[in-house]
This record gives structure tokens, C-alpha cells and sequence, in this order.
């Protein structure tokens, strides 16, 4: 069906999924992405030695339009790291594969969305945030991370690198 | 009693049982479900548990469904309006048959609404209420009827009991109660001649009066009976020898040391083990049968085989011994007990062999090992799991894969086509279970 994709989703863990997959319906609801797209699996993206990552592709590519991994960098070099998770990616696979890389963590979004300063730590920054808006007493947990999806500027989020190359991968 | 000769479960249908709002499920000799949590894989075995409890109640069990705490609990979406229907579909010495029932627990009272016993091409017969309906095939009908009109003596009961037009399809209010397959079908008169028999009303039944019907013949052991009443027995023997193990508990195994009883079954929580497994020991001169001797050496052991003790006061408890060390049971592993209940079931022999949690305690070695037995128990077994370990174990076309759509409703698939998915797997090089998780294998 045109204006549909169904995509297999690998995040750095499963705080990450919630996350993404609630604001993928936020930006359907808002026009931003086609209502035919969704994330219709999703599995944690294996641990540090990644050879499994080539099994899941390789076990995952028939079966979805599209495979997008959301891997973080926690500050190393995006070049590197996404060069150690293409070396698992093989070569049929690469057409339906995209790799997104987050300079930190996925709170860089959420900083990012709510116009939150990160400098190099996006949790501390949410955190003290937190504090600031609600109270000394509130603190952030990773399991909060789909609360914030209605808060965020949409506007602000599209003029950052990875969450373009985010709904550029899920556009059919 | 395992499935008899000849006699293959071939599917089994469920509506409105808890989260099997419509279900229905191809089935083979060993049928491995995999599904997320509460995707209604539990529901599932607890459907044969009920089935079973339909026709064969705990002793003064007048209600199954207090089991689950009430009607309102197992039917769907507790709509106590629903009626619950299993049904199920066999091959029967070459021929097919259905069987299907239907029952309610509406107002705190269990009652049958509807069963109905069909062979292919031939008879089906349909209870519902107190009104049996007889519908012969108008093709066998005539064969019968040929044959019946050429002996004198069933010609001319025939003609007196129902007119040979209305025999195709017709309808009796027989008032009584009892249900079809245990009494109705039991209660009537049979000749057998050489290639049909003929049922009917026995004059001692009044309430019977009226009914006649024809079916095919079966040979069984030396005689030639109807085959209406040998799928009658064959389907009670079935219903009657379900064995579904949920929730194996092997710390509540252990606890049990009791005097011995006849128990020849194992219950659904496998409590009593100790009872079972003693009774099958002493039925094999005080020794363990040599399938369990076995498989117990092959997965924990050259030297570790199993006995029974008797107390003081008379009670049995199991002891194990690895070399000439004796365990009791507190020193025995969760995992040999999980495996002891899994080959004490296959050894009592049931018609269906239900397991909810396969995996649970068991190595990867030591499924193997259990499945191996599974698939050659020669029974219909059904085993759920959660481990990609057991699903890498098994082929394709063993899988059933449970998942539940948007209103909750379970939704059971094969894989469609196992040959090409087989190709796909090994074209790629990954295993089943990645196919399963990762991707989509139906
Ligand atoms: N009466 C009912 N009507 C509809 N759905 C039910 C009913 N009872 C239980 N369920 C559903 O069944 C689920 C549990 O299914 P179960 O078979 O135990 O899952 P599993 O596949 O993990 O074994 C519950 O979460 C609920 O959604
Ligand atoms: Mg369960």
C-alpha cells in the first residue's frame, strides 16, 4: 500500500521503544509522518559484542519494510560507533537498514524537545530540570521517558540531526 | 489410555472460552505453542481441562466452572450470555468424525445446550435441549435401507418404529436427561448386519421411542459393531484420559509423603507424583519402568536412579540415589522433579498430554531428552513454551503460534508453508527460534 511502512525497531533498550513508539503515533497524529507507518516489532538491541545483531537482521529482513537501529554514542565518536554496528549489518540487508546515532542518549530528545541545555550529560540536564519544574523531591527515571512525548516542541526537535534522520527512516 | 489404533486428533475448535472468543487449531502428534504472556496459550490447555470436566466431573463436582471461581470468569469477556463450544475433528478407522458440544454455567447452574456427533458422509446426530435430530446422508441412507429391507427381521422393525421417508432427516423430543455421547447413544439397541448396523429405541426406554438410525460398521477386536457406538466409547476413552499438567510445582511435590492410593492419574499440579509414580514402580515388580529408568540415566546420570521407601507408619516416600548416596526428597533438584512428572505423564499413558511450561527448571540437555519422549509417547501432546532453546529444539511444522489481536482475543497460526521457511533459514543461517522473535514465521 503506498503511504505504508511497517518497521522493525532496535533500541538501545526498552525505554527507548516506549519512547519511540509513542512519539511515532504523536507524529502521525500531528501529520508528520503518514498514518500508514508503524514500528510493528521491537527488540533491544544486543549487548556490547554485537554479533547478534546480524542474526536479528538477518532474521528480521523479509518480514518488514524497514530496520532501524537507535544506538547511543554516551559521548564517543558517531563515526566509530556507527562503524561498529554496520560491521553486523550484511551487505543484502543494507537497502531496508538505517542506523541512527544519538551523540548521547535518547534524553538528548527529550532536552532537546523541551528546550533543555545538555551540554555533555542530557540526564543530568533532565534531572536538574525536573527538579527545578516540579520539585526537589521529583526525580527522573528512564521508565518516565514516554511521559514527556506530548511535552515536546516538535519544531525544535526537527531541526536536530537525529531525529530528521529518525522520520527520514520511517518514511515510506 | 493413549489414542486408540486408528484414532487421530486432527483439530480442535473453542469459542467464547476465556480469551478464545473463536479459535481454531490444526493439530499434529506433537504440537509446540509459543506466543507473548497472556496471549491465551494457558487458556488454551485449561479449554481441554474443561472439556474433560464436562464429561467426567470430580467426584461431586456438579458445577466445572467453580474451578475458575465461576461461569463469569471463564466465558468470554464475562459475558455470561455466551454460550462456551469445543469442538474437535478426528480421523476414526479411515473415517471422519465430529464431534462438538456446548454448554453454559449461566445463573450458577452448568448445563448442556447442544452436542453433536458426526461421521462423514454418513450420520450426524445433534441433541439440543431435550430434541435429538438424526439426519442421515440420503446417499448411505438408500444403501442402508437396501440392505436392511433384505433381512426380514429389521426390515420389519424398521417400518414400525419410523416411516422409511422421514428417516432422512428427522427430529424427537426424547425429555429425558443425560447427554448424548454418555447415555442417548449408549441407551439404544443395535443390530449389526454386514455392512450397516441399525440403532434404535429400546422398548424399555419409552422415553426413547421413535428413533432409528443407520450407520457404518467397524471391526473391532473380533466383532463387528456399529461405528456410532465405538466412536461413543473411542471419544469417552479420549475425553476421559486428558492429562493436562499446569503449574508444576516441584517444591509442593516434595512435601507429599502419604500412605499409598490407587491413584493411577496424575493431578494438574502434579502434587501427587510420589503416588502415581509408586503405583507404576509396584505395577513393574518394585521396579521403575525401564522408559523412565532410562531417559533418568540419560539426562542426570549413569548412576542415579530412583526408589520408594516405606515408613515406619506405612507411608511411601521416593528416594534417589546418585551412586550410594540416597537424596529424600528435600535433596532433590527442582529439575529432576520437573522431568519425573513430564515421563510419569507420558507412562500413564493419557489420550491428550497437555503441558503449560515445558521449560521450566530443565536445562536445554535435558528437553531434548523430554521432547524425544514427547514426540514418540504416542499420545497427542501439547506443550507450551517461552524458550527459544525448546523452539530451536523442534521443526517448523510442530510450532502453533498463539498471539492476541486488538480486543484481547487469542489468535492461533501454523506456519504456513515449513518447507520454504525451513530454505529461508538456512539460506540465511539463523535458527527458528531468531525467525520467531525477530521476524514473523506465519
Ligand atoms: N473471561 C475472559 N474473557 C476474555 N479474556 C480473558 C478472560 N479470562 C482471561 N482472559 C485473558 O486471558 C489472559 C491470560 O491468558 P493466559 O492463557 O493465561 O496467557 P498465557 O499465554 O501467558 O498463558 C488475560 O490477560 C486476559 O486478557
Ligand atoms: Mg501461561
Amino acid at each position: 500500500m503506498a503511504g505504508s511502512l511497517e518497521a522493525f525497531l532496535i533500541p538501545e533498550d526498552t525505554y527507548g521503544a516506549s519512547f519511540l513508539k509513542a512519539l511515532v503515533n504523536r507524529l502521525k497524529a500531528e501529520g508528520l509522518l503518514p498514518p500508514g507507518v508503524n514500528i510493528v516489532k521491537d527488540w533491544k538491541l544486543p549487548g556490547r559484542c554485537r554479533p547478534k545483531l546480524e542474526r536479528m537482521v538477518k532474521a528480521a529482513y523479509d518480514d518488514y519494510d524497514r530496520i532501524i537501529v537507535v544506538a547511543d554514542a554516551e559521548g564517543r565518536d558517531v563515526r566509530g560507533v556507527r562503524k561498529e554496528l554496520e560491521i553486523h549489518i550484511p551487505d543484502f540487508c543494507r537497502p531496508k537498514v538505517r542506523i541512527i546515532i544519538l551523540d548521547y542518549c535518547i534524553e538528548e530528545w527529550v532536552c532537546v524537545g523541551l528546550g533543555v541545555r545538555f551540554g555533555e550529560n542530557p540526564v543530568r540536564a533532565l534531572k536538574d530540570y525536573l527538579r527545578k519544574q516540579r520539585g526537589a523531591k521529583t526525580d527522573y527515571h528512564k521508565y518516565m521517558l514516554p511521559d514527556f512525548v506530548p511535552e515536546l516542541d516538535l519544531d525544535r526537535l526537527s531541526s536536530y540531526g537525529s531525529f530528521r534522520e529518525f522520520i527520514g527512516a520511517l518514511m515510506p | 489410555m493413549p489414542l486408540a489404533e486408528g484414532v487421530e486428533l486432527k483439530e480442535i475448535w473453542i469459542k467464547n472460552f476465556k480469551s478464545l472468543k473463536d479459535v481454531k487449531v490444526r493439530l499434529g502428534e506433537f504440537n509446540l505453542l509459543i506466543g507473548p504472556n497472556r496471549s491465551g496459550k494457558t487458556n488454551f490447555l485449561e479449554a481441554l481441562e474443561l472439556l474433560k470436566a464436562v464429561y467426567f466431573p470430580r467426584p461431586g463436582e456438579v458445577n466445572p466452572f467453580l474451578r475458575w471461581w465461576g461461569y463469569d470468569r471463564v466465558v468470554w469477556r464475562r459475558d455470561e450470555s455466551l454460550p462456551i463450544t469445543i469442538g474437535l475433528s478426528l480421523a476414526m478407522a479411515g473415517r471422519d468424525v465430529k464431534f462438538e458440544v456446548t454448554f453454559t454455567g449461566i445463573g450458577g447452574k452448568f448445563a448442556l445446550l447442544k452436542e453433536v456427533v458426526e461421521v462423514n458422509s454418513t450420520v450426524r446426530l445433534e441433541k439440543v435441549g431435550s430434541v435429538l435430530k438424526i439426519k442421515h446422508d440420503p446417499e448411505f441412507l438408500n444403501r442402508g435401507l437396501k440392505e436392511a429391507e433384505e433381512n426380514e427381521r429389521v426390515k420389519h422393525l424398521i417400518s414400525s418404529i419410523r416411516a422409511k421417508s422421514e428417516l432422512a432427516n428427522y427430529s424427537v423430543d426424547i425429555r429425558g436427561k443425560g447427554t448424548l455421547l454418555k447415555d442417548v447413544i449408549y441407551s439404544l439397541t443395535e443390530i449389526s448386519l454386514e455392512n450397516v448396523s441399525i440403532l434404535y429405541s429400546p422398548a424399555k426406554r419409552p422415553w426413547l421411542r421413535g428413533i432409528l438410525l443407520l450407520s457404518p460398521n467397524v471391526d473391532f477386536g473380533k466383532q463387528r459393531t456399529s461405528f456410532i457406538m465405538f466412536i461413543r466409547n473411542k471419544l469417552l476413552d479420549l475425553l476421559n484420559n486428558i492429562l493436562v499438567l499446569k503449574a508444576v510445582e516441584p517444591r509442593k511435590i516434595k512435601e507429599v509423603v502419604s500412605r499409598p492410593a490407587k491413584e493411577k492419574t496424575l493431578t494438574s499440579d502434579a502434587s501427587n507424583l510420589h503416588n502415581v509414580l509408586y503405583n507404576l514402580f509396584m505395577e513393574n515388580r518394585a521396579k521403575m519402568p525401564p522408559r523412565i529408568e532410562k531417559a533418568i540415566k540419560d539426562i542426570f546420570g549413569p548412576d542415579v536412579y530412583v526408589s520408594f521407601m516405606l515408613t515406619e507408619d506405612g507411608r511411601i516416600f521416593m528416594r534417589v540415589y546418585e551412586g550410594d548416596m540416597p537424596l529424600d526428597p528435600p535433596m532433590i533438584s527442582d529439575g529432576f522433579y520437573k522431568a519425573l512428572v513430564v515421563l510419569t505423564a507420558i507412562e500413564t499413558r493419557p489420550s491428550i498430554l497437555v503441558i503449560d511450561e515445558l521449560e521450566n527448571a530443565l536445562h536445554p540437555k535435558a528437553i531434548q531428552r523430554l521432547i524425544d519422549e514427547l514426540k514418540n509417547a504416542g499420545c497427542t501432546v501439547i506443550a507450551v513454551t517461552h524458550s527459544p532453546a525448546v523452539v530451536d529444539i523442534v521443526d517448523p511444522e510442530d510450532i502453533v503460534l498463539v498471539d492476541r489481536d486488538e480486543e484481547g482475543a487469542t489468535v492461533m497460526k501454523r506456519v504456513e508453508d515449513p518447507e520454504a521457511l525451513k530454505r529461508k533459514l538456512a539460506e540465511r543461517g539463523i535458527t527458528l527460534s531468531e525467525g520467531w522473535l525477530y521476524g514473523r514465521i506465519a
